[in-house]
């Protein structure tokens, strides 16, 4: 038993650290990309073939199927970036600064994605492209969020120094989250 | 044995005196640099008097909204210089190096920029809403919002500021970070002086403004410590 939640411990421990976490996780990128494609055209004929359309919206609904999905993540990638930030500035660890370094281009199109997506819906339903209210909205100052660290890193040469600004801006925007 | 020097209340409250003297007295002798913000208050209203047209109905509809905007912005322009001088004569390296706790000086420092750009634009607002045509009645929301909201602007525009204080080209980038962390405070205080126009109870806004200023309080002097230490860094 001991010797089991050693072992756990000191894979735990080894995730941590950049060139033990490329070596393991490039075994399981190739699982997790199968995994992808498969729950992805599963999800895209279900909802597109098989799901019954909507009583009052017909057909237009389905993309709900991509937009709620895409929001969702946008706001989660937030904050698990605020997260990850948290963990680089209090343990210092270089993964962190991977984990906010990667998370900020996918957060960015995944927020773009929920808001074309909306934006598609929203014409047929409501009648306009664009509605300024409090999810719209909200979403819109979302992407800009992700791009003011995005543009943050980008303008500080050192890649350490810009890591540790963009997790002091990812925390920050983080408590303005759940007021927006 | 020598114990650790304890840094005491009293020490601590005198190094916050200190620091805002300093700011003080540093302001008084290069005034323009609060003096600036507030003239591009009214150059930014006049320009948007001149592009709705005079109209009174027009500009009362929109004068909160527009108020409220142009203290974002004119907020935003004041903080660019909190602390450049003190970065580019080392006194901000010093500063770090403090063996009391250095969110002292540093809430000192906000405090300073505070009354020099929020509550001086607190104080010339009733002229703003004058040349808007904003009705007298609701001249006490307007004021309240602006007091209540615009130290959050100060303290969350400080990180900004502080994260961008070692760039060469820091100006648009500081709008960038720091506007969408405004957003909130614009919604409350510009929709508070919105509703209170038509007759809506604002209760609900104040609160809001006032638990986002308390929030910013605690929490941006440690982002500002650790943003400065970072930029000092490189």
């Amino acid at each position: 038993m001991v010797c089991t939640l050693g072992l756990l411990k000191e894979f735990w421990h080894r995730l941590g650290s950049p060139r033990w976490f490329y070596q393991i996780s490039g075994g399981w990128l190739k699982a997790f990309s199968a995994l992808a494609v498969l729950l992805l055209v599963t999800g895209c004929v279900w909802g597109l073939a098989f799901a019954p359309p909507d009583y009052q919206q017909g057909n237009s609904f389905r993309i709900m199927y991509v937009h709620v999905p895409t929001a969702i993540v946008a706001q989660s990638a937030y904050m698990a970036m605020g997260a990850a930030g948290v963990v680089l500035l209090v343990w210092r660890m270089k993964l962190a600064d991977m984990v906010l370094a990667t998370i900020v281009p996918f957060g960015m199109s995944m927020t773009a994605l929920a808001l074309l997506t909306g934006a598609i819906w929203g014409k047929p339903t409501w009648g306009a492209w664009w509605v300024w209210d409090a999810r719209t909205t909200s979403m819109l100052v979302l992407l800009f969020l992700y791009f003011g660290i995005y543009a943050l890193r980008q303008s500080i040469p050192s890649q350490e120094t810009a890591g540790r600004a963009c997790a002091v801006l990812a925390i920050v925007g983080m408590i303005n989250i759940p007021i927006i | 044995m020598v114990s650790e020097p304890q840094p005491d209340s009293v020490s601590v409250m005198r190094l916050f005196a200190t620091q805002l003297r300093r700011e003080i007295q540093s302001t008084a002798r290069s005034p323009e640099e609060v003096i600036n913000p507030l003239i591009f208050l009214f150059l930014a209203i006049t320009l948007f008097a001149l592009s709705i047209g005079g109209g009174a109905e027009d500009l009362r509809e929109r004068a909160p909204g527009i108020i409220w905007v142009l203290v974002l912005l004119a907020n935003m322009l004041s903080l660019e210089s909190l602390f450049r001088r003190d970065y580019d004569d080392g006194t901000l390296e010093q500063m770090l190096l403090l063996a009391q706790p250095v969110f002292v000086p540093i809430l000192a420092k906000i405090v300073a920029q505070w009354c020099m750009s929020g509550l001086a634009m607190t104080l010339l607002a009733p002229l703003a809403a004058l040349i808007l045509y904003l009705p007298t009645s609701e001249l006490p929301v307007l004021l309240l919002t602006l007091l209540l909201g615009t130290p959050a602007l100060s303290l969350f525009g400080a990180v900004g500021a502080a994260l961008t204080v070692g760039l060469r080209r820091g100006g648009v980038l500081l709008a960038l970070l720091i506007l969408p962390l405004y957003v909130p405070v614009l919604i409350f205080g510009a929709g508070a002086v919105t509703e209170h126009m038509v007759g809506v109870g604002v209760d609900a806004q104040i609160y809001w403004l006032l638990a986002i200023t308390m929030l910013a309080l605690t929490v941006a002097p440690f982002a500002v410590q650790a943003a400065l230490r970072i930029s000092v860094e490189q």
